[in-house]
């Protein structure tokens, strides 16, 4: 398995790059992720970004590594460039959808402004007849 | 089930409607003056139950923490997120509504550790319960320090 994923070393795009680039972002020791994992000693951490001696996590520590940053096990091995890809059902990403934003274009904005006060006259048309 | 989140909009006078938004919009909230407001959802999302959830209840907070704005218009989308003040209101509402504190300490206390577990617990998505997570640390200190004893830390 090493081996195969030896091949697709390129930069960054490794196990050992990428856990160093989550742990950073994490604000994370080394000490502190083996603590969370469990491991004896932060050595093991160590190793795992330096590639050294070719060390890789097992299946367990390795989704262990994925549930503590929010990402998919196939992006740590490099498979993919997107963090959640296999996590996310359906909606592309799904991530973060909380907000008003500057960007969406003013043709949008019509159309769904318009589409709302259509559905609100049509309903208060019906109310209208109701009575 | 989104059905308890249909009857309260019914409830409150609030439409409904499926619709094929434009962009990367999965939901939208709409009030103007004196007339009902609307809440619009993707039409792609009708048959994804937890993000219709996490999404239609988002959009009722918009209604349940209002704006001082007059008119309003908000969205729920997919891309990364500018926090506005009164978006934070509405999420929070949303998260009170569906997981509210006291159910999240009996999950914790009964071994739901993990933003997923909690997320299948309260049958929403996993990045909304880990908002939620973050807003009750915030929020609610003294209740999630003490849930905090017995959840891996990187949680919140």
């Amino acid at each position: 398995m090493t081996n195969l994923i030896k091949k697709s070393w390129c930069a960054m795009a490794t196990f050992g790059g990428r856990l160093r680039r989550l742990r950073e972002e994490k604000d994370l020791k080394q000490t502190e992720l083996a603590k969370l994992l469990n491991l004896e000693s932060s050595s093991t951490i160590s190793q795992y970004e330096n590639e050294s001696l070719n060390r890789i996590p097992d299946a367990h520590i390795l989704k262990r590594i994925a549930d503590i940053f929010d990402c998919s096990t196939d992006y740590l091995l490099g498979r993919t460039s997107n963090r959640k890809e296999n996590l996310d059902a359906i909606i592309g990403t799904g991530n973060e959808y909380f907000t008003f934003h500057k960007d969406i274009p003013q043709e949008a904005l019509d159309e769904i402004v318009s589409y709302a006060e259509y559905v609100i006259k049509k309903h208060e048309e019906k109310k209208k007849k109701g009575k | 089930m989104p059905n308890e989140l249909f009857s309260l909009a019914e409830k409150e006078n609030i439409l409904v409607e499926f619709y094929n938004l434009p962009g990367d919009i999965l939901g939208a909230y709409y009030h103007t003056q004196n007339k009902p407001s609307i809440i619009l959802l993707h039409k792609k999302i009708e048959h994804s139950r937890r993000l219709l959830r996490c999404i239609f209840a988002e959009e009722l907070g918009h209604h349940f923490r209002p704006t001082l704005d007059v008119n309003s218009l908000a969205f729920a989308r997919t891309k990364k997120c500018v926090n506005a003040k009164y978006e934070k209101l509405a999420i929070f509402w949303a998260v009170e509504y569906l997981m509210p504190i006291d159910r999240l300490i009996e999950a914790v206390n009964s071994g739901f550790f993990l933003t997923h577990d909690i997320a299948e617990f309260f049958d929403i998505t996993e990045r909304f319960a880990g908002t939620g997570l973050m807003l009750y640390h915030q929020k609610r200190k003294e209740q999630m320090d003490k849930l905090l004893n017995c959840m891996p830390q990187e949680l919140v």
